[in-house]
């Protein structure tokens, strides 16, 4: 057996693999169209405006002093002020979770207006502490008013007047801000860390489920007859393996370029970026061989491969990063090859890290992807023999 | 005759129960996942907004004499702060060394007071602390304001011959004032509870939801998706030899179908419940959501198989399927927040509805809030299913 028509086997596994994975039409939908579609969505739903602290606010009738509190909610950097008809529409969207908090604006007498206050349970009091704050700076004008009126038994215009002299020789406590740092959280890094988690969810769920391939030929029998032919076990396997592989590689290429050129992820550093993905593919394609060489049935390989495929994303950070998770479960999480990605990609696209810095990730995946990779050669080649 | 129909759907039944696959679609997959999402729901270890604070104006004012500004700052307004729970505050001994522990992230924002009569305030945040950024920068604007406005009453007073007036005397007064929320603005809770909370559903019960919903219309397809398998098999063809009514096959894979989502769906609501804490309301409300929500998804089901030639055919679009649904929505992330296009589309599927359903239960509702939100999954399953069962009707045909 020379090692040439090793070679040609091999590339003849591969090239029929992959005529098979074009064939089937609806592989369009699940490796291009789906991933594409939840990094569009996700977008949406958490990158941008979503992210923010959403406030709700009813005001038919707009006074001077409740204005002047959504002037300065509005001035926070993550808030945004959405308006709504009725207290009855703003409570629903509390209940469902789509706003965060908000008021309903009661005119009273004189200009005044109370807030009718609704929250999330359990979130949002630190804006209430904003909006408190602000309500009391707009209040003091009144107050000082009303302790001259008192203290000197003059009626309001007289205090006025005597407050708006004693103001030429107070000078006013002023107020600076200072920003230090760069931001990080912007809403262009969070989109691209979203685009991150699908990009190692994908990488190793699309190797999964397309374990049905290499399954397929073993119950059609097509590799038993390889087998019979002048091919050695070796060439199988390779070829078999090299078949998973590439459709990993294929899948990361999608997401990869998708995010980049559709929806204008910036990836930061590329090629560290393409160096965790090709790691990921090792694990994704060790892990597609093992399943289809382990499961009986088409069903079983879609099963598990959904399971393993979702739940390890979740508990790895794909779903939500790893830094909003609790502190012991974001340890846990490192059992799972998607948090090693996943913290990689944080690293590169909100620190500003490279490959120096995230090289061990990539070694981790290689490695594991290695071992995975021999494991489910020794049980192919056991079930070929 | 029904011992004919309970016949087949038993057979069916059984042969599920003996391929895992259903058990992990059904069971394992939504119940690991929502353990883990409610997991991670309850996010990072909630910490207090760690903020700063220095008063540089101790060298000018006598030693015990601080700037009523800071002292406003610091004895007042960052006190209750750190008292609710809200901030914890450390103290600096000069701005170099906040500005040092905001750049070395120790803490997101610090105030800095300097100068004396009138005092400067400067609030310094990192760009990244937003949220405790604009909890100083309105405590900094409260607090001048309040001192601002004292120094003028007093001033006031002065001019128009009050004699009793002290500073002293002006600020108790001032703070009784701002207790009994006189002035411009009141804020009053309006929610359900004391701090104004609205008795929504909660995030466990929400992602719980999700997930189950998400998974229902894979579970589903163990059914009526045997009809396309056993026409394959051939088995489907002597069945209809047999005196077995044809409409009695299909309703025996559509019932499976409908078994089999109910009881995913049962074990997935006592799972998160009982295990979880999750809170989905009043039972009967519950299940007339189930139901229907089932109903939807065998119906969608039941048109797939009516178009599709293959199983294979069937199972792909039937994932496709459930995939945009579940995006859509909202069973992994809610769309509603984004407002706009997004979250109008996602009432199209019966997720949301779902969802919604459980929504307007929260808090106590009895079981006829659930009606609504029902109705709209039946319409769903009626648009979807009775164009189903014509089509799927085919395929039993002798």
């Amino acid at each position: 057996m020379s090692s040439s028509s090793s070679f040609d086997s091999i590339v003849a596994i591969v090239k029929a693999n992959m005529i098979r994975l074009r064939n089937e039409r609806s592989n369009l939908f699940f490796l291009v169209v789906l991933p594409l579609m939840i990094v569009f969505a996700l977008g949406l739903a958490i990158g941008g405006e979503a992210s923010s602290n959403l406030v709700g606010v009813v005001d038919p009738a707009p006074t001077e002093a409740g204005q002047a509190v959504l002037d300065a909610v509005e001035d926070i950097d993550n808030v945004t002020v959405r308006r709504y008809e009725s207290a009855q529409e703003l409570r629903d969207e509390i209940a469902r979770r789509a706003v965060d908090v908000g008021w309903v604006a009661e005119p009273g007498q004189n200009g005044a207006v109370t807030l009718r206050w609704y929250a999330t349970a359990g979130e949002g009091f630190r804006l209430r502490e904003i909006v408190e704050n602000t309500a009391r700076t707009m209040n003091v004008e009144r107050q000082v008013v009303q302790l001259v009126t008192e203290d000197a038994g003059v009626d309001e215009a007289t205090a006025e007047t005597a407050l708006a002299e004693a103001a030429a020789f107070v000078e006013p406590t002023k107020v600076d801000r200072t920003t230090t740092g760069d931001p990080e959280n912007d809403p262009a890094n969070i989109r691209a860390v979203l685009a991150a988690g699908q990009l190692t969810l994908f990488i190793f769920l699309s190797s999964l489920v397309g374990a049905s391939y290499l399954l397929s030929t073993r119950l059609l029998g097509v590799t038993r007859r390889t087998r019979a032919g002048p091919v050695p076990v070796s060439a199988i396997i390779a070829g078999e393996g090299l078949s998973r592989f590439l459709v990993a590689l294929l899948q990361a290429g999608i997401v990869f370029f998708g995010s980049w050129f559709l929806f204008g992820v910036d990836w930061k550093a590329p090629w560290a970026v393409l160096a965790l993905s090709v790691g990921m593919a090792l694990v994704g394609s060790g892990g597609a061989m093992l399943l289809g060489t382990l499961a009986r049935t088409d069903q079983q390989v879609s099963a598990i491969g959904l399971l393993l495929g979702l739940v390890l994303a979740a508990l790895g950070g794909s779903m939500q990063p790893l830094q909003f998770f609790p502190d012991a479960l974001r340890r846990v999480a490192f059992v799972t090859p998607h948090a090693w990605m996943n913290d990689a990609l944080w690293r590169i696209l909100v620190d500003g890290e490279g490959f120096a810095q995230i090289w061990p990730s990539v070694a981790v995946l290689a490695a594991a992807g290695t071992v995975l990779l021999g494991v489910a050669s020794l049980a192919m080649a056991r079930s070929l023999r | 005759m029904a011992a004919q129909l309970w016949a087949l759907v038993w057979r069916d039944l059984w042969a599920r129960l003996r391929d895992r696959s259903a058990l992990v679609l059904g069971l394992l997959a939504p119940a690991a996942l929502i353990a883990v999402f409610s997991l991670t729901a309850e996010g990072p270890t909630q910490s207090d907004l760690e903020v700063g604070f220095v008063s540089e104006t101790a060298s000018v004012v006598e030693a015990g004499n601080e700037t009523p500004v800071a002292l406003a700052i610091r004895e007042g307004a960052l006190s209750s702060l750190e008292a609710a729970g809200t901030v914890a505050v450390t103290d600096y001994g000069d701005r170099g060394a906040l500005v040092a522990a905001i750049e070395d992230g120790d803490i997101g924002a610090g105030i800095v007071v300097t100068g004396n009569d009138p005092a400067t305030v400067e609030v310094v945040q990192d760009s990244d602390a937003v949220v405790s950024g604009a909890i100083l920068g309105a405590v900094a604007d409260s607090s001048a304001a309040a001192v601002d406005g004292i120094g003028r009453a007093l001033g006031a007073e002065m001019i128009l011959g009050v004699e009793s007036s002290s500073p002293e005397a002006l600020q108790q007064r001032f703070q009784a004032l701002t207790a009994e929320g006189e002035g411009a603005i009141t804020i009053a809770d309006a929610g359900d509870t004391a701090d104004g909370a609205v008795g929504g559903i909660d995030l466990k019960t929400q992602l719980a939801a999700g997930m189950a919903t998400f998974f229902l219309f894979f579970t589903v397809q163990f059914g009526v998706l045997g009809l396309l398998e056993e026409q394959r098999q051939g088995t489907l063809t002597r069945l209809l030899a047999s005196p077995v009514p044809a409409w009695q096959i299909l309703l025996a894979k559509l019932l499976v179908s409908f078994i089999v989502g109910v009881a995913s769906m049962a074990c997935l609501i006592a799972f998160s419940a009982i295990l979880l804490g999750a809170e989905w309301g009043n039972l009967l409300g519950v299940a007339v959501l189930v139901v229907a929500g089932v109903l939807a998804a065998v119906s969608t089901i039941t048109l797939v198989v009516g178009l599709a030639e293959t199983p294979e055919q069937a199972g792909a679009i039937q994932s496709m399927l459930a995939l945009v649904f579940g995006i859509l929505g909202g069973s992994f992330f809610s769309l509603a927040r984004s407002g706009g296009l997004a979250s109008t589309i996602s009432v199209l599927t019966p997720h949301f509805w779902f969802g919604e359903g459980l929504v307007q239960l929260s808090g106590g509702q009895s079981w006829t809030a659930a009606l609504g939100p029902a109705g709209a999954m039946l319409i769903f399953a009626a648009a979807v299913g009775l164009p189903g069962l014509l089509l799927a009707g085919r395929t039993v045909r002798p």
